[in-house]
């Protein structure tokens, strides 16, 4: 790793705290970080005098360290899992939603919140199980692994092919999403919205817990590929001349994917952008190594969805923008000024 | 050392390769030609363990290509392919340092950073280590890829197997033939490299031994004194061949002359119809390669 390459991703993690920090403080009840930092050291026994309200302790554990902790952890998921596909499919357009886990895990919680509706919060009320993650990371396993069960035989799996059984699928799940909103009623409809353009509302520790064990797991099978990725870039088969378990990898990034998005859509809904942008604005910065890359996405990915998640619930307070909609109006602007500086210097 | 015997390889009916024998000895630089379609790629294809061949087997070591494991192999046999595009990019060095990775864990040590040093030394790239390799021009990023692969086969015990498929492409003369030299270095530090070439006359300079490929099936293989012939060379490239060996050169040069062409008549642009008739050179046209 390159100095320049060390000092972007030690900016990164400088950032983090500062932003996780400013989340935490910004809202409808604004608590000053002298505030916040008073309370955590209070936590860990190292300040005996409060200098806060009980109210104010109350609004940040319960409502607003969960939902930062949760954007900070589903950024880093988006994003991370973005650089290994596009490392995989070798095209820096692939994203995970090209593995058709987004739209399969949007049409599974579609038709359940249209078909069994009311049967939805009655389990939850009945069981105490949240019925609606559960069914939607399950649809984006089941069309994970049709996708990549339609690319592979007994040869292996040929990416391109994966490719387009994914634009297929995606399609077709897409087809079915749109059929079913002409079924639903109002408040079906709403619920719908807030999968397609995916929210960080309704979180609570439960959630944050599942999303830092995916996450955890994500990291673990993707860091330590870093130089497969490296190699994967000189095509499959010279990847393969140097040694790279080519057919690993590719089950390790499905894995991986799988799994992360799978939650991230069950619990967020799908949060677009992310994925295929950080990457990309990584890359543009420091290069495509991906012993830099990928730790960089994935704090990248934690800033960026914490920053747009306080900006979703802040701009149109009482009331939420969607986040989708937020990463897209923050992300775009910045990942299109970086491509037309790089023009000029090339 | 690598033994090749009777390898033939089909993909579906169509038959690529048919039962190809020959060994090759380390310490040597083999030279495969043959016109296009003739099977050179997939032979070298074969021998770095790609495929394996549907007939016949390939072993090197004594123990079959199919058998190596593929990180440990990967130590012993490095491949240069026409492919030089990368999807993303690298600093030159970087790509370099592809070559070690079989070597390390996940941090390289000194020893492969000297090693990426010395390899882009001996390919004339240390200038531009730092560059990125995107903005390189088409020979350069040729020598990048040349020296990733030596790397990849530096610094463990002799011999390794390298083998180069058209390496010389988008370079100039001066670099084919520093390149050549590069082999034939390779070479005597015991290891055995396989070429495959288009250009006959650098092969028949630089080369201990020639493989002739057409149409499949070995056609003839010895020095290129032996098998660089006037009668099997028209034959095999369908062009009208000379053989002069030159006192100073030393090697074997080949002049061709026009393509052997199907039908007789071949309307010329000055309006003229020439006949053609196949054995001799055709007319005053020769051109020196």
């Amino acid at each position: 790793m390159s100095q320049h390459q060390k000092i972007i991703l030690l900016l990164l993690i400088l950032t983090l705290p500062i932003a996780a920090l400013v989340a935490c403080g910004t809202g409808a009840a604004s608590i000053a970080p002298k505030e916040l930092i008073s309370m955590l050291g209070h936590r860990l026994g190292w300040v005996s005098e409060p200098s806060f309200s009980a109210s104010q302790a109350a609004i940040v554990s319960i409502i607003r360290l969960p939902r930062v902790l949760m954007s900070l952890l589903v950024g880093a998921t988006l994003a991370i899992c973005g650089t290994a596909m596009q490392g995989l499919f070798r095209n820096p357009l692939a994203d995970p939603s090209l593995i058709g886990v987004s739209t399969g895990a949007t049409l599974s919680a579609a038709l359940a919140i249209v078909i069994l509706g009311p049967m939805l919060t009655h389990a939850e009320a009945e069981w105490g199980v949240p019925l609606l993650p559960v069914v939607t990371f399950g649809g984006a396993v089941l069309s994970t692994f049709l996708i990549f069960g339609l690319a592979s035989d007994r040869r292996g799996t040929n990416v391109a092919t994966m490719l387009l059984a994914g634009i297929a699928i995606n399609a077709l799940a897409g087809a079915g999403v749109g059929l079913l909103t002409y079924l639903a009623d109002d408040e079906q409809l709403r619920t719908l919205t807030f999968w397609t353009l995916g929210s960080l509302g309704g979180i609570n520790w439960q959630s944050v817990v599942w999303m830092g064990g995916s996450l955890f797991i994500v990291l673990a099978l993707l860091l330590p590929m870093s130089k497969y990725f490296n190699a994967l870039t000189l095509g499959e088969q010279e990847a393969h001349y140097l040694g790279v378990p080519v057919e690993q990898l590719k089950q390790r990034v499905i894995l991986a994917t799988g799994l992360g998005i799978g939650c991230t859509v069950a619990f967020c809904g799908v949060i677009g952008f992310v994925g295929l942008v950080i990457p990309h604005l990584l890359r543009l910065v420091g290069g495509g190594q991906h012993r830099y890359l990928l730790p960089a996405s994935a704090l990248g990915g934690s800033l960026i969805l914490c920053l747009s998640d306080t900006v979703s619930r802040t701009l149109v307070a009482p009331a939420e923008l969607p986040i989708g909609i937020v990463t897209a109006i923050i992300g775009a602007p910045v990942f299109l000024l970086l491509l037309f500086q790089q023009n000029k210097r090339g | 050392m690598l033994d090749i015997q009777g390898v033939g390889y089909r993909i579906g009916k169509k038959e690529i390769l048919h039962s190809i024998t020959f060994t090759g000895v380390p310490g040597s630089v083999m030279g495969i030609i043959g016109p296009n379609g003739a099977g050179k790629s997939t032979l070298l294809r074969l021998i770095a363990g790609d495929s394996a061949p549907s007939s016949g087997h390939i072993s090197w070591k004594q123990q079959n290509i199919q058998a190596w494991k593929p990180q440990i192999f990967a130590k012993e046999r490095a491949v240069l392919t026409q492919q030089t595009q990368l999807s993303q990019d690298f600093l030159v060095k970087d790509v370099v340092m592809m070559g070690r990775y079989p070597h390390f864990g996940r941090f390289p040590k000194p020893e492969d950073l000297q090693i990426v040093e010395k390899t882009m030394q001996q390919t004339d790239i240390s200038g531009f280590a730092e560059a990125s390799y995107g903005r390189l021009s088409g020979g350069e990023k040729q020598r990048v890829q040349l020296a990733r692969a030596l790397a990849q086969i530096s610094g463990g015990e002799a011999p390794c197997l390298l083998l180069l498929d058209e390496p010389l492409n988008n370079l100039d003369i001066r670099y084919q033939h520093s390149i050549m030299k590069e082999a034939r270095n390779i070479a005597a530090e015991g290891h055995m490299v396989a070429i495959v070439l288009h250009d006959i006359n650098l092969a028949s300079r630089y080369v201990d031994e020639l493989l002739l490929l057409g149409q499949g099936k070995l056609k003839a293989k010895g020095t290129p004194q032996e098998v660089l012939t006037p009668k099997i060379l028209t034959e095999i490239f369908q062009i009208h061949t000379e053989v002069i060996t030159t006192p100073e050169a030393g090697h074997p040069v080949v002049v061709f002359g026009d393509p052997i062409v199907q039908s007789h008549h071949i309307p010329k642009r000055d309006g003229n119809d020439t006949t053609l008739t196949q054995g001799s050179l055709g007319g005053t046209q020769i051109r020196t390669a």
